[in-house]
């Protein structure tokens, strides 16, 4: 028995699992479909039911079909959502690449713990545990902030300490501003986009400028905790005095 | 604080000279809510003895407005901020210490900001809230009031210390004894001077009193005089009394502490009991406090105004008390003068018995 994708006739779950990652939309419904899921159950009856396990599930498209494809062909390389990347480091750098903004297929790799997965799967975990438990502790992060881990992954995997900005590189904060300060036009959206930045909470940890940034981060939080303070009790004491209604001596 | 300046913070930081955008700031700071908040809330915390609220008198009287970095502009406006919250009473006013003559806007326990669960909230509202547990909502409760007790005992051992210090003042000014001293011996001088004048016949002189003749100098002597040491001896009067009312609570609670300070300090733990035992009440019965910011405090009790022990040193700042220290020192040259002159042309003129 074969199993037919695009004009593609597989007979192995192993070349069938490393197509799986160019159509998520696809490959999602196909798997909750029994066409497919006969397919695999008669080639491994064990990796059908794992699948089917993980149906009801509610995962993304990609999310669901990358942990399918790991369950065909634990070994291969890191694909999802029509990327592939050969190495981690290229992962870390193409994560990058989409700063300051985050690529939403990527940031699946943080909040679904993907990279640990895989890391396990692949049996990498094994022979790097230092790295495996760095990743893990990024990944607990993803659950307080999930974009801040994006970042942190990205550059932990990258090995840079530079900072990218929307396509270009900067060897430091310094050169960063700089060209910010001469190219932008919107310094006040800029700078409130930037002092609340995942990118610049998750470079700190990788940059040369560490001291520099935890002072700045320090002072915008401190600064905007007590302001917001301030104004909302300030607010709640205007409402309390518009609403407050004298006792009545009668 | 902008956008703009958060982005010249971190250039700044960064290693840019961003001095030449601090300059309005210091305008800013200057005009803003936060600011003009504080300086009307910080006028109201001076009357209050409570820790927290000379915390905040103090820092505010400590900043300083004048920021040279972009960095300095953050902190400074940061610290406003911090403190305009910290300087509504709801915050600083210790339900242990607040002055029973109090008439401000707190009117209730209730109303005062406890921190539970992470969170700052009206003490009211806490009670009120089902997603909090009963427990947490007493641990709150606890945590907050043995800040208060601890805020109370200091204020009672700074009244001991001011007691004990007022204690040993006498002994170590002795130039302001001695001054006291001349100060009562000359009302006594000048009075007793003043009864001789009329009391001891001396005919060349007291015919000046029925035919006053401005050529001679007896004439102002029996007028002048006489006025002089009147007006001198109500202002002495008049400040002697109101130093003495103002030292009679400061007099009786040193006395007090001098003997009495354990009771002060198991009244105010009890009390401290007792204001847990009402707010768990509160909190078992989901009832709201109402009306009852002053019904804990011991500042002002049954033994001891201690606001007076700590206050005493201000009220001689008062500007009743300067006025009349201004004119009694002003008198007392003027009936001073008065007095050596009077005495100098009575003496010579009983000496060689002539109308001077």
């Amino acid at each position: 028995m074969t199993y037919e994708y695009k004009t593609t006739a597989y007979d192995s779950l192993f070349k069938l699992a490393k197509v799986m990652f160019l159509d998520s939309e696809y490959f999602s419904r196909e798997l909750r479909k029994d066409r497919l899921l006969s397919f695999i159950a008669e080639k491994e009856a064990d990796k059908a039911e794992r699948i089917r396990k993980l149906s009801p599930l509610s995962y993304p498209d990609d999310v669901f079909v990358f942990l399918a494809s790991y369950v065909l062909n634990p070994y291969m390389s890191f694909r999802i959502g029509r990327h592939v990347f050969s190495s981690y480091k290229e992962m870390g750098e193409s994560m990058l690449s989409y700063s300051p903004n985050v690529n939403n297929v990527l940031l699946h790799i943080v909040s679904y713990q993907l990279l640990s997965r895989h890391m396990l799967s692949t049996l990498y975990a094994k022979d790097h545990p230092k790295m495996f438990q760095q990743v893990l502790k990024i990944e607990k992060e993803a659950e307080r902030n999930r974009e801040k881990a994006y970042f942190s992954l990205a550059y932990f995997l990258s090995g840079k300490k530079s900072i990218l900005y929307k396509g270009v590189e900067y060897k430091n904060i310094y050169n960063l501003t700089h060209y910010l300060m001469q190219q932008e036009k919107d310094l006040d959206a800029l700078g409130s986009y930037l002092s609340t930045s995942p990118l610049i909470e998750a470079y700190k940890d990788y940059s040369d400028d560490r001291i520099e940034l935890d002072v700045y981060l320090h002072v915008i939080e401190n600064y905007d905790r007590d302001r917001r303070k301030l104004e909302e009790f300030l607010a709640r004491k205007r409402e309390r005095e518009r609403n407050f209604i004298p006792f009545s001596n009668t | 604080m902008d956008g703009k300046m958060k982005f010249y913070l971190l250039a700044e930081l960064s290693g840019w000279n961003c001095q030449g955008y601090v300059k309005d700031e210091r305008k800013k700071i200057q005009e803003s809510e936060s600011l003009s908040i504080l300086r009307e809330n910080v006028r109201k915390a001076k009357g209050h003895l409570s820790g927290r609220a000379r915390e905040v008198v103090r820092s505010y009287e400590a900043l300083s407005i004048d920021p040279k970095t972009v960095y300095q502009a953050f902190l400074i406006e940061n610290a406003i901020d911090y403190l305009a919250l910290h300087s509504f009473p709801e915050y600083y006013i210790n339900p242990l210490a607040i002055d029973p003559d109090y008439e401000g806007e707190i009117t209730s326990i209730g109303d005062l900001v406890f921190e539970c669960a992470g969170e700052e909230k009206p003490l009211n509202d806490i009670i009120l809230d089902e997603n909090i547990g009963d427990k947490v909502k007493k641990e709150a409760v606890s945590v907050q009031l043995d800040y208060y007790l601890s805020d109370m005992e200091h204020i009672v051992s700074r009244s001991i210390d001011r007691v004990k210090k007022e204690a040993f003042e006498p002994k170590r000014d002795i130039i302001s004894a001695i001054l006291r001293f001349l100060e009562v011996l000359f009302f006594i001088l000048a009075n007793v001077f003043l009864a001789v004048l009329f009391i001891i016949p001396f005919e060349a002189f007291h015919a000046f009193l029925f035919q006053p003749d401005p050529t001679f100098l007896m004439t102002y002597v029996l007028y002048g005089y006489p006025v002089v040491i009147f007006v001198f001896d109500i202002v002495y009067v008049l400040f002697q009394s109101y130093r003495t009312r103002l030292r009679e609570s400061f007099e009786y609670a040193r006395r007090f502490l001098a003997k009495n300070a354990d009771t002060i300090y198991e009244t105010i733990r009890q009390t401290r009991v007792d204001l847990y035992d009402y707010i768990c009440g509160a909190i078992n019965n989901r009832m709201v406090l109402l009306g009852d910011i002053k019904d804990f405090s011991r500042l002002k009790d049954a033994y001891i105004d201690l606001r007076s022990v700590l206050f005493f040193g201000n009220q001689k700042k008062k500007r009743t008390y300067r006025l009349l220290k201004a004119l009694l020192i002003t008198m007392t040259t003027i009936a001073l003068i008065a007095y050596v002159f009077s005495f100098v042309v009575y003496l010579l003129g009983s000496l060689f018995e002539v109308a001077l």
